[in-house]
């Protein structure tokens, strides 16, 4: 399956640039973009495909919403997946058994989400009182049951706090990189460098206009927003060593600074079969070979990479070695070097992957070369598939063959694709 | 002819389908009046029906009106009499049947059909987008002529009517239960049904008159008593004058058959109503408007010879290069009508204006009720903008809007070949350029057309579309079709410098500017041509276009046409002066935010001729003949073929004042000799460029009309 063009919106930190513009619009204007970019027309896609974790109220399987919105005809179906973090790279899974079992074509297979817009909900007991304030009849009814509000009745309940903790282990995300930055005596020091190495990354990369090519600009009451915001310019081991730990006050290391930010963006590709490509003399972006989805501990979500890689190599007989370039997201930075450490112990792979010696070490040069989602931001539904545009990008633009994208997934399962740049 | 079908079922009520044959609406012509009158009778005599539903085979009509062909003929206001009181005799008949009727509208109800849906003693409508309500008389110089302006106002009382009438207002079926016309608003898909159980519940009883209507206090006020009426009716004759400047009698006319038919007995009433009808028919102007309708109709339908036989994919994404005033209306008017549009810009900042000016649109749209939010939030999103061409490849069909300048055209329309598919069309919303030069480097020349849009885009009807030397038929059919998929009105002319509209726009305005420049006062001028049924004045329309485009398009002409546009010395003289229009807010009015703050005062005095003065009617042939002179040409080249499309052009790319037909409708009616030798005369006393053409000095020979070659 190939990949014929692609486009994102900028990432933008949440409460700012694009908070005002619903997930929707956000999916429409990538997927819009997405195809022209890819040279065909909305009516021959076969299915629209989006990832999404938030399910915003005003668009339930908001696929369908971007596809319509897109101007794809009311005759073409489409559907939302979830997969938590990997929502955006489920949709190109998804796509893939389409298109490569001969059953679709032309797909579009994106990941949207808007953090800013994740609804403020009211406590149980408060939903309680209003509902029995609804149902009311007369007005000493409603009197009385107006009366047993308490002032805590109105404080309201993240949304985005909710959907960050996992239900089974009891963790919040950051809880978990806690854990992970415990096991394996990550120092907050090391964290932190891996954040500022982000940050540098992905300013160099701004500087050599390497988001440009995939970015569509979104015009907003404000003008048009170009660019990724969550790139602090500048940002120093100082500044970041001042923070206090987030999730664990006392022990902790897992900082704001060496975690992803929260943020507002989408993401869309155009896939096809690499004979509909060839046959109407589309552009082609590159290859999506193979994907592997691994479940690992909920407590410990943040190895998903470390089973997912192994795994994606083992169905192609490759090795760490054959890969030119990596992108991991870095949900937490002591998550991503969790995963480095335990690929390159040896005790590790033996005792969790079942091989003899260590799977090897993640070269750092060839890992998250434009930054991560520490520096540009972590729209969970759109992370998997932003990831895969910008590896694309990357692997066409230095002349490399094989990529890998890889991401942990909330509820403790692993993601990862196998890339190339050439559709022979 | 049977176009009326009475069927009765066992619960004894009765259907009467309207279903005229062979033609896809339904129009009330005396045919079908008087088979009308002897279904009435029939069933006055057997007595067999307790209930009459009246309805319509036709999908999404239900009476698109009477005959506007038979009313055009009409030119005498005997047979127009005759004609209003036959049919409000037989309307007046279904009026006092003994058994309720029921009028079940599923779709258009125009004119004469609302006429007989009145004389019913009720109305279903449905929900449905089809339905249209109305009685639109008025826009054809004509008041309804069948009862409707006297059924209507006892139904609903006189401040609603008088807003439907006056308007020619169309309203769909919502609405019309909320005023009151009908009495339910149900499902389209539920009519049959709904109807048949209304008419089961009136159990047979005979209703008729005034339904017990809730008053409001206004009402009681303004309508209940001869004062509240008399200051009712007069603000509205004074709003009328003030909007038509007594141009047009028709809404006057309906006005007073409502207010001295309102309190009298139905048959006076009638009789009024007929007695102002029948002057109204005949007149010239109902006779220009009926003809402009005609010719619009006529002008949005596809040339036979150019239908293409095949059937192939409809165009769906089209680019527009440039994102000024005109690509950014364009852009706008494409992507409500069901268009993606790709607009470019080199510079970002014209992108956010010319999105921020569609949003302002599509925001009025959606205060006006036109578009619901849905549609709206659809339509914008079909616009992407981008800096460059990525994404062109997708796009079948480009308008380029940049600047008026040929090497900038040519290097868009170079930039435009290299980036997208060889069927792509290249579209120039040039004014003046013609399109063979902008096509002479082309490498597919035979897919590049004009297609001239007029400003405001959203609100002009008209849009030229030029056929280049090379131009294949295919292009042209294309074009044509997005023209009127958009809802515009297209003329197709040849190529040629100024191409139809700006071509006679041109000594118009230039012989404004000479008027001036020998001291003739300009708001007297603007007055002048006001009062003539211009919608704005000269001056006013060169701030608009911009001195600078104005004079460059005027020298322009007079390169191609030499003596003829000879080009007045005042506007080169007043852009050095920095005077540019609208554009910098200084031209012959000032402008400030983008609002007028009145006439220019530095624009007074051109000429120290104190009190020079011309006589009114010969201000207006200076600059009304030497139009015709130049549309005389037009014809002899065969930029157009027909003088209508010379009128409606006219009317509607600037405005021509309608009830006079165009500028050729009114040289005819002024008289070809006398127009030859009024500019004879302008030739002698004034100068060489009134000299008649030889076109229209052997239209004089031979006694020939604009018009009169037209069949009947």
């Amino acid at each position: 399956m190939v990949v014929l063009g692609g486009a994102r919106t900028p990432f933008t930190k949440f409460a700012t640039s694009l908070s005002s513009v619903p997930a929707y619009e956000l999916g429409t204007i990538a997927m819009k973009e997405s195809l022209y970019r890819s040279e065909v027309k909305p009516y021959e896609l076969d299915e629209v495909i989006f990832g999404n974790v938030a399910s915003p109220p005003e668009s339930a399987n908001i696929a369908r919403v971007i596809a319509l919105m897109s101007g794809v005809p009311e005759k073409i179906p489409a559907f939302t997946v979830s997969r938590n973090c990997a929502s955006g790279m489920e949709s190109i899974a998804d796509a893939f058994i389409r298109i490569v079992s001969g059953r679709a074509n032309l797909i579009a297979a994106g990941g949207v989400e808007n953090m800013s817009r994740i609804p403020l909900f009211f406590s149980d007991s408060a939903k309680g009182k209003w509902q029995n304030l609804f149902m009311a009849k007369t007005f000493a009814q409603k009197f009385k049951r107006l009366a047993a509000f308490k002032f805590r009745d109105f404080l309201p309940v993240v949304g985005l706090e909710v959907g960050l903790k996992d239900i089974i282990s009891g963790l919040n995300m950051g809880e978990t990189a806690e854990v992970l930055a415990k096991e394996f005596h990550i120092s907050r020091r090391r964290q932190d460098e891996f954040a500022l190495e982000s940050y540098r990354k992905a300013e160099r990369a701004v500087f050599s206009n390497r988001f440009k090519r995939e970015i569509v600009p979104v015009l907003t009451k404000d003008g048009f927003v170009k660019e990724d915001n969550g790139i602090r310019k500048n940002q120093s081991m100082e500044a970041l060593s001042k923070l206090k730990p987030y999730f664990d006050r006392k022990f902790g290391t897992v900082t704001a600074g060496n975690s992803s930010q929260i943020t507002d963006g989408a993401s869309c590709l155009i896939l096809s079969s690499n004979e509909f490509a060839k046959k109407r003399g589309l552009p082609i972006l590159g290859v999506i070979e193979e994907f592997s989805f691994v479940g690992c501990d909920p407590s410990r979500m943040g190895l998903g990479p470390a089973y997912a890689i192994p795994n994606l190599l083992n169905k192609r007989g490759l090795k760490i070695s054959d890969i030119d370039i990596f992108e991991i997201n870095e949900a937490f930075a002591a998550q991503v070097l969790a995963c480095i450490d335990a690929l390159s112990s040896k005790k590790w792979c033996s005792e969790n992957l079942s091989i003899d010696d260590a799977l090897g070490a993640i070269p750092e040069d060839k890992l998250n070369i434009n930054g991560g989602a520490i520096a540009l931001g972590h729209p969970v539904g759109a992370s998997g598939n932003r990831l895969v545009l910008t590896i694309l990008h990357e692997l066409k633009a230095r002349g490399l063959n094989l990529g890998i994208t890889s991401l942990c997934i909330g509820g403790g399962q692993g993601a990862a694709f196998l890339l190339s740049s050439d559709s022979k | 002819m049977s176009c009326l079908h009475l069927s009765i079922n066992n619960d004894r009520i009765a259907t009467l389908i309207f279903d005229l044959p062979g033609e896809k609406v339904n129009k009330i012509s005396m045919e079908v009046l008087d088979e009308l009158q002897i279904i009435i009778d029939e069933l006055k005599k057997e007595a067999r029906a307790k209930v009459l539903i009246i309805t319509s085979g036709k999908k999404d009509i239900f009476i698109a009106g009477a005959d506007l062909k038979l009313i055009e003929l009409v030119s005498d206001p005997e047979t127009a009499k005759k004609g209003c009181v036959k049919g409000q005799k037989i309307f007046q008949a279904l009026a006092g049947l003994p058994i309720p009727t029921i009028a079940a509208i599923d779709g258009v109800c125009l004119g004469g059909g609302l006429e007989m849906a009145l004389a019913c003693n009720h109305r279903i409508v449905t929900d449905s987008k089809k339905v249209q309500i109305g009685l639109p008389e008025v826009r054809f110089g004509i008041i309804p002529g069948w009862g409707g302006t006297q059924r209507l106002t006892r139904l609903v009382g006189i401040r609603k009517s008088l807003d439907l009438i006056l308007s020619g207002k169309i309203i769909d079926g919502k609405k019309a239960f909320k005023i009151g016309i009908a009495d339910r608003c149900v499902p389209s898909s539920l009519l049959a049904q709904e109807a048949m159980n209304f008419a089961l519940s009136l159990k047979g009883e005979s209703w008729g008159g005034e339904k017990g209507r809730r008053k409001t206090l206004t009402d009681i006020l303004l309508e209940d008593n001869p004062i509240g009426r008399s200051i009712l009716f007069s603000q509205a004759e004074k709003m009328i004058l003030k909007n038509t400047g007594g141009h047009y009698p028709a809404p006057i006319a309906a006005l007073r058959a409502i207010r001295d038919g309102y309190k009298r007995n139905i048959q006076e009433a009638l009789d009024i109503e007929a007695a102002h009808c029948s002057d109204c028919v005949p007149s010239k102007v109902s006779k220009n408007l009926i003809k402009l309708y005609f010719m619009g109709e006529n002008a949005k339908k596809m040339p036979d010879i150019m239908k293409s036989a095949q059937t192939e994919r409809k165009l769906d994404d089209i680019g527009v290069i440039g994102a000024g005033i005109m690509g950014g209306g364009i852009t706008h008017a494409l992507a409500r009508n069901g268009y993606r549009v790709r607009l470019k810009d080199i510079d970002e900042t014209y992108l956010i204006k010319a999105i921020r000016e569609s949003d302002r649109l599509f925001n009025y749209l959606k205060k006006e009720k036109k578009n619901t939010q849905e549609e709206i939030a659809l339509s914008k999103n079909r616009i992407s903008t981008t800096l460059g061409y990525e994404g062109f490849k997708s796009i079948d069909f480009v308008i380029e809007a940049v600047v008026e300048k040929l090497d900038i055209k040519q290097a868009v329309l170079k930039e435009v070949e290299e980036t997208t598919l060889p069927s792509t069309i290249f579209a120039s919303n040039t004014s003046s350029i013609p399109i063979t030069r902008i096509a002479s480097n082309a490498r597919r020349q035979e897919n590049v057309i004009g297609l001239h849009f007029f400003n405001p885009v959203h609100r002009m009807p008209l849009v030229e579309i030029i056929k280049g030397e090379k131009t294949s038929d295919e292009t042209v059919r294309k074009t044509f079709e997005i023209a009127v998929r958009i809802g515009k009105t297209p003329v197709v002319c040849k190529d040629g410098p100024g191409f139809l509209v700006n071509r006679l726009l041109m000594p118009y305005l230039n012989e404004a500017m000479f008027l001036i420049e020998e001291g003739f006062e300009p708001l007297m001028l603007e007055r002048i041509v006001l009062k003539f049924g211009m919608p704005m004045g000269p001056l006013r329309l060169i701030d608009e276009v911009g001195f600078d485009v104005a004079c460059h398009a005027g020298e322009f002409m007079y390169e191609s046409f030499s003596e003829r546009m000879e080009i007045c010395k005042l506007l080169p003289i007043l852009i050095k002066d920095g005077f540019m229009g609208r554009k910098n807010g200084m031209g012959f009015y000032l402008y400030k935010d983008g609002k007028e703050k009145g006439f220019n005062p530095e624009m007074k005095n051109f000429s120290n001729r104190k009190g020079y003065e011309i006589a009114n009617e010969d201000v207006i042939n200076r600059l009304l003949y030497p139009m015709i002179n130049e549309a005389s040409m037009i014809l002899d080249e065969k930029i157009v073929e027909r003088a209508e499309d010379v009128d409606l052009a006219m009317v509607y790319g600037t405005g021509f004042p309608p009830f006079l037909g165009g500028p050729l409708s009114y040289a005819d009616d002024v008289g070809i000799d006398k127009v030859v030798e009024c500019l004879d005369n302008m030739q002698k006393s004034i100068s060489e460029r009134f000299r008649p053409t030889e076109p229209l000095l052997k239209m004089k020979r031979d006694g020939y009309k604009f018009f009169n070659k037209r069949d009947k």
